[in-house]
């Protein structure tokens, strides 16, 4: 339509795609709407961190990268050893490692409350059905004449049982909890986490002098 | 005048139902955290691609592996072992608290 010298269709055509333009600005904003401030930040911070991630990752020097697949390979030389990471699992592990921290973490919790549910709430459970049958038989005791019967004998108008008095015992639960077996548990994930640290520094260590490397573990950290 | 007499007897007031099944429902969680443990320590495992080559630091990182997965490993084993003692003796409390004494006071009616 442009430069046919149509005024009249060329301001047409400007109009419709200024109203075009303008509906894609609604939709978007009405989707950027949808998402709230928070789940906005994260997506921006996600964009700016995979981006810094892939500038860094092609600033590393060339003659020590090689690939494995996709995932990229480092090469250093340590002492007289040459070491070969993979940097894309180095990463992998620092990143989806927190992920499967919080997973037990979780998990755990879960666990702890099974423990509850199975144990100390079971044995409260059966309790109170003990105790309901007990308030049973002492409200009608001539139902249970049976249980007399079991260590009596008589014919079967002999004897009319009159009351019944439960002289009821109820232990407290032994062993109910796993309380120190569940603490131990979550250090086990603080432990973990420790070890994620330590194994960033490890690979740290390996790559002294570029210093490149820490700067991709900070980015996936989101630092 | 009524013959009142009186017997004191224990008697099993509620039927006895198997626990033990509980172990494996907490059994469940245990192998399900030794997954996640497992999906842990399996993002370490291709870090390192030259296995040949060690040097100190590598060395360490394995060691500490090493360490941090036998400690967890053995720590779901215990709790495995623990779980069992604890359902076991659920068990055996549910069956005993089943279980009362009871005084029976009964009128003697001697048919004719």
């Amino acid at each position: 339509m442009r430069g046919t010298g149509n005024f009249i269709t060329q301001i047409g055509g400007d109009i419709a795609a200024a109203l075009k333009i303008k509906g894609h600005i609604n939709a978007i904003k009405d989707s950027l709407k949808v998402l709230n401030q928070e789940d906005l930040l994260k997506v921006l911070d996600e964009l700016k961190a995979s981006h810094s991630i892939m500038e860094v990752l092609n600033g590393l020097s060339h003659g020590k990268k090689s690939y494995l697949g996709t995932d990229m390979l480092f090469t250093t030389n340590h002492g007289n050893k040459e070491i070969k990471v993979n940097i894309s699992a180095a990463l992998r592990m620092y990143q989806e490692g927190k992920t499967v921290l919080e997973e037990k973490l979780s998990k755990i919790r879960q666990f702890q409350a099974a423990i509850d549910r199975e144990i100390p709430k079971s044995y409260d459970r059966n309790k109170y059905k003990v105790m309901r049958k007990i308030d049973d038989i002492e409200a009608n005791p001539s139902v249970y004449t049976h249980i007399l019967r079991k260590h009596l004998y008589f014919s079967r108008l002999d004897k009319k049982v009159r009351r019944i008095q439960v002289h009821d015992v109820f232990f407290p639960l032994e062993h109910k909890n796993l309380d120190e077996e569940i603490y131990e548990l979550k250090q086990s994930v603080q432990e973990s986490y420790t070890y994620i640290e330590n194994y960033r520094k490890a690979i740290e260590d390996l790559f002294t002098e570029e210093k490149e490397i820490a700067t991709l573990f900070r980015l996936v950290e989101g630092e | 005048m009524k013959d009142i007499e009186s017997i004191t007897v224990t008697e099993k007031i509620v039927a006895s139902e198997n626990l033990m099944h509980k172990k494996q429902i907490l059994r469940k969680y245990t192998e399900e955290i030794f997954k996640i443990d497992k999906t842990f320590f399996n993002l370490m495992d291709d870090i390192i691609v030259n296995e040949d080559q060690k040097g100190e630091i590598v060395e360490a990182m394995k060691e500490e592996t090493k360490k941090l997965t036998t400690y967890n490993r053995n720590l779901l084993e215990h709790i495995d072992k623990r779980m069992n003692k604890i359902v076991q003796r659920l068990d055996e409390q549910v069956d005993e608290i089943k279980s009362q004494r009871m005084t029976i006071t009964y009128e003697n009616t001697p048919s004719a």
